[in-house]
């Protein structure tokens, strides 16, 4: 929820672990303690959408944790996070957008040992669209009272037993009727795709097909659809950019229009039965959504980025807790 | 107690899930990932040696989610019957 900076330092006196989102000014005011935090001065809140630099989103992490540990990671650090989970845990993460980690996590999260194993959950950090390139998204250890624009925040969270951290997605967007296509490299950027055996500007590609750039392109991850946002296209230069990067091998389609993101958004979260513990969404569905002061049923931070696992574009994450004490019984017993 | 319900890591279930001979359709988006991330690992690198450390990496994040998969765990059971069918 949405709180202000009193009611965020009352919070923290009190002892429990929180997640924190807002400016950098807003948490530049709290006291150390049990917290990490990343800066976006964007959040869905009950309200609807919000933009404030003086307002910060609390999260709080299940009060029946066993363990909370918090660890920073420098790139180069990012492939032994999960190694560093503990037993039945989940692990939140936020990352300085544009930040080495940010590009290193981006492109080699998949191929972490273990990191499909438990839910790593979290977002990017990010700034006011206006002070983009004269401020830095930064992440915050209440902890140690760290500020850093290079380095990853991590808090990894141990759950009792009988209780199971599961992750979701909420994607607005579907493949369209279009071509399939794949990038002959990984990155950020490409200047060649591959459509029917033929490599082509991507860049011109787009600009034939009329592409609406705030529409992502999507791919199928065995059932789960994950998108890769645009970030420019220049056909004089065949340079395309997009905010997460494309791989090769996969397969990608433009998405379809999304002509009522409101309603795509409500009628998405209805499908995600449960409630969340923690959730965030993309500042590009904020944007180009036009959500300011409208209700989605999205409740959270607005990031530059979503982790579910891997960095997701476009999206909203959601983590739920589950009770799976009963289930477990009833199998180990025969009586389910 | 060991109360798993999944088959044993040396099932040739694994080595068709990880890739993709066997389809196994779920909601979970860590299987969706694992299993999608395995494929294309396995298509740039299909050695044995790589065959085993996905199967082994599978079979990890199985354990871990399995008291969530019920339906994952159903559909295995199907593919393992499948196999075993085919055989006889």
């Amino acid at each position: 929820m949405l709180h202000s900076i009193t009611e965020v330092r009352d919070k923290i006196a009190s002892g429990a672990h929180l997640l924190l989102a807002g400016s950098e000014q807003a948490l530049r005011q709290l006291p150390k303690g049990n917290w990490i935090g990343g800066t976006t001065t964007y959040f869905m809140a009950q309200r609807g959408g919000v933009c404030s630099d003086s307002e910060i989103f609390v999260t709080e992490v299940p009060a029946d944790a066993i363990e909370v540990r918090v660890t920073e990671y420098a790139a180069q650090d990012l492939p032994s996070l999960c190694k560093d989970a503990l037993s039945n845990a989940l692990t939140f993460i936020i990352i300085p957008g544009g930040s080495p980690a940010h590009l290193t996590y981006a492109q080699d999260a998949p191929t972490y040992e273990g990191i499909f194993e438990r839910p790593v959950v979290g977002w990017v950090a990010g700034v006011h669209l206006s002070r983009i390139g004269k401020e830095f998204p930064k992440v915050f250890s209440g902890m140690s009272g760290t500020i850093s624009a290079e380095r990853a925040v991590v808090m990894h969270v141990a759950l009792p037993q009988g209780k199971f951290a599961e992750l979701e997605i909420v994607n607005v967007f579907k493949p369209g009727s279009g071509d399939c296509f794949s990038f002959p490299s990984s990155g950020f950027s490409a200047q060649e795709c591959l459509i029917k055996g033929k490599l082509i500007s991507f860049a011109r590609y787009l600009t034939e097909i009329k592409h609406d750039c705030r529409l992502p392109l999507t791919a199928d991850y065995n059932g789960s659809l994950i998108n890769v946002s645009l970030q420019s296209v220049d056909a004089d230069t065949d340079a395309v950019k997009f905010y997460a990067p494309v791989f090769p091998g996969v397969e990608y389609r433009v998405a379809q229009p999304v002509l009522d993101y409101v309603t795509a958004f409500k009628s998405a979260i209805y499908r995600h039965r449960g409630t969340e513990v923690f959730s965030c969404g993309c500042i590009l569905n904020y944007l180009y959504g036009d959500l300011e002061g409208k209700q989605t049923g999205l409740i959270g931070p607005v990031t530059f980025g979503e982790i579910a696992h891997q960095l997701l574009n476009q999206t909203a994450v959601r983590l739920v807790i589950r009770d799976v004490m009963a289930k477990r019984s009833a199998r180990v017993y025969g009586n389910g | 107690m060991d109360d798993t319900m999944l088959p044993a890591i040396t099932s040739s279930v694994w080595a068709d899930l990880v890739t993709g001979a066997k389809e196994l359709k779920s909601t979970n988006i860590a299987i969706n990932l694992l299993l999608f991330n395995s494929k294309l690992r396995y298509k740039k690198d299909p050695s044995p040696s790589n065959l085993n450390t996905l199967i082994l990496h599978a079979y990890e994040v199985f354990k871990k989610q399995e008291p969530i998969l019920d339906e994952e765990l159903k559909q295995i059971s199907s593919l393992q019957c499948e196999f075993v069918g085919k055989r006889a």
